[in-house]
């Protein structure tokens, strides 16, 4: 490089580097970017010129999809801004991806927020359905989408209504209107475990379950569906949600009960009855046909994302090059893999396969301030799903792992019809949160084997205060720690509920242990103490 | 300068023309993005508007729903249960 025929003074020199490449790590003070309490940027994070450029056009994007919602019925749309609460989250949803995405640079921020984008475009696409078939907002009047339109609970996967081809689409009940509220914009949810609390349910149960049998008390599901497909997964808090719903639904319902516990093999032929009971109960219902070609067809696409998705873990697992964060590895694992097979994940995958393979070849570390390799075990804070992101940013703790993401790792085999119930049957009953924290001892305690496989030096325990198969093994959890000698930090939330423990609460935790156990000074003095109770 | 004329000149306006509205377009964009004024926005004036107004907003009694299946609006439901169970 030619130099300057004169000397820069020092000052200008290092802004023009920061405007040109961002501050360095180790730098950066993001916490003084947060106003006070209410957790908005005084202005977003300068990231350097072509990254924040880049995250200025995945703005653009996500406020194009938003776009594309508002265009696909205006009036259904505004009304289901006035009729449903949970709709109003979706105007906080670009700046979900914003936080999710704090401090990334390069191959990071581009892998990372591309799976944000690919969940915010699905999301939408969901809600365009629903919002086309739904009768609330059409005064009752039930149209030929409502007749093609499948609705079934977020826990039963999608690939199972692969075989229809003459439905419109399959939408999972409580991901858009529940599942995903605290994620985005965490008040709203609490409305919905008020609503259910006040007509008699104690108030510690898991909050998930509280607060989908809030939106009926609230009749505040859409209703785009002749019939509906419910089950007992995760744990038996949904046993009690779907009693609720079919109450509420008043239409027929087909419950789908899954073995807990699923290693017993005369348990196979039950789930993959259930199945079949289940496309049967849709055939008769709705007059559509199951066709198993088209079945196979798409899930063969599924079966793709799966190798990819194992591809990821071992790159995780055995190099520093995999350029996906922690929050959004967990996020887009859970979010896919429940929906099912659409060409935006196809898409996405593309997209990081590039990255990844870029930074493995040209050995770039996207995480570049990483001290601890960490995983994380148990149900994660959904109010505070980008907390990974906080970890790495004020501590260097990069998630390299989490237990939810673990779950639903099979691939079809479509060879023979055989195989293939035998394949579906364990990926139903592998589904979130059941393979583990509901599978048996022997299923949560596969924690010792990923944290050796994943190379992992800590583990973020999430202590799930709701949740009570978690905490009847909490003590047994404490001894094994103590036994193997593996550092654990115990992060306590609850769930979908931040007021039982607030967000500056689980920081705590961390902190706490990052000072006195291990002795270490944070990367980011900013981030160790702020005040974001009335934020998102 | 002299000013071109024809449709060389003709293209060359337009084009100048484009890149002028692409950089203002780009520039009060990119203020909304860097200033966060979507979220602000957002949260301070649409927000407690919105929440005003669910919490005004009169709910279906669900409670008052029996528990069978089928049982109810009988006569807007157009499935019913083809075993014949728990009809009213």
């Amino acid at each position: 490089m030619r130099k300057l025929p004169f000397k820069l003074p020092e000052g200008l020199k290092k802004k023009a580097k920061e405007f040109w490449y961002g501050k360095p790590d180790g730098e950066r003070r993001l916490g003084e970017l947060y106003e006070d309490k209410t957790g908005l940027y005084k202005h977003r994070e300068w990231r350097g010129f072509a990254d924040t450029n880049y995250a200025f056009w995945v703005w653009l994007r996500a406020v194009g999809v938003a776009g594309k919602l508002a265009a696909s019925g205006p009036l259904p749309v505004a009304r289901a801004l006035m009729r449903y609460r949970w709709m109003s989250t979706y105007l906080t949803g670009i700046a979900w991806i914003d936080r999710g995405n704090e401090g990334l640079r390069g191959e990071a921020l581009r892998a990372s927020m591309e799976h944000f984008y690919a969940m915010f475009y699905d999301s939408v696409r969901q809600l365009i359905t629903q919002f086309q078939a739904d009768s609330h907002l059409r005064f009752g009047v039930r149209n030929r989408a409502w007749y093609k339109t499948l609705d079934h609970d977020e826990t039963i996967p999608g690939h199972l209504f692969y075989g229809f081809p003459e439905m419109k689409d399959d939408i999972l009940a409580q991901l858009t209107t529940c599942f995903l509220n605290p994620h985005v914009c965490r008040p709203t949810i609490t409305h919905y475990i008020d609503a259910v609390e006040s007509i008699g349910l104690p108030a510690d149960p898991c909050p998930l379950c509280a607060s989908e049998a809030g939106l009926c008390v609230l009749d505040d599901y859409p209703d785009f569906s002749p019939v509906f497909l419910t089950t007992n997964q995760a744990c038996d808090g949904s046993v009690g949600t779907s009693i609720i719903q079919d109450m509420y639904w008043n239409k027929p319902l087909y419950a789908m009960p899954q073995p807990m516990r699923f290693d017993d093999p005369d348990v196979q032929k039950f789930c993959i009855d259930e199945i079949k009971g289940a496309w049967k109960f849709i055939e008769d219902e709705t007059g559509m046909k199951f066709d198993l070609e088209t079945f196979k067809k798409k899930m063969a696409g599924y079966n793709q994302l799966t190798r990819f998705e194992r591809e990821k873990w071992d790159v995780a697992a055995n190099t520093p090059y995999n350029p996906v964060s922690g929050t959004a590895q967990a996020l887009y694992r859970i979010f896919y893999s429940e929906v099912g097979e659409r060409k935006i994940w196809h898409r996405t995958d593309a997209k990081v396969k590039k990255l990844m393979d870029r930074c493995i070849e040209k050995q770039i570390r996207p995480f570049p301030m990483t001290r601890h390799r960490a995983l994380v075990w148990s149900c994660a804070p959904l109010y505070y799903s980008y907390f990974p992101t906080w970890l790495y940013n004020c501590w260097g703790i990069q998630v390299v792992m989490n237990m939810d993401s673990l779950m639903s790792d099979r691939v079809v085999r479509l060879d023979n019809e055989d195989d293939m119930m035998d394949d579906l049957a364990h990926l139903f009953e592998w589904g979130p949160m059941r393979r583990m924290a509901v599978g048996g001892q022997q299923h949560i305690f596969e924690i010792w084997e990923n944290y050796e496989k994943f190379h992992c030096d800590l583990v973020i325990m999430f202590d799930q205060v709701a949740c009570k198969g978690m905490d009847g093994i909490h003590g047994v959890f404490e001894d094994e720690f103590r036994r193997r000698n593996i550092p654990a930090i115990w992060v306590p939330h609850e769930l979908m509920d931040h007021r039982t423990v607030e967000r500056a609460e689980m920081r705590r935790a961390v902190n706490d242990y990052m000072t006195t156990v291990m002795q270490e000074e944070p990367i980011d003095p900013s981030l160790v103490e702020f005040d974001d109770s009335m934020g998102w | 300068m002299e000013k071109k004329t024809g449709a060389a000149g003709k293209v060359f306006e337009v084009l100048w023309w484009t890149l002028q509205t692409a950089v203002a377009v780009y520039a009060v964009l990119f203020a909304i993005f860097y200033f966060d004024l979507d979220s602000k926005i957002i949260y301070r004036r649409i927000l407690p508007k919105l929440n005003a107004h669910y919490d005004n907003m009169r709910h279906r009694d669900i409670t008052k729903n029996p528990y069978a299946q089928n049982v109810g609006p009988a006569a807007r439901n157009p499935w019913p249960d083809p075993l014949g169970r728990h009809e009213p």
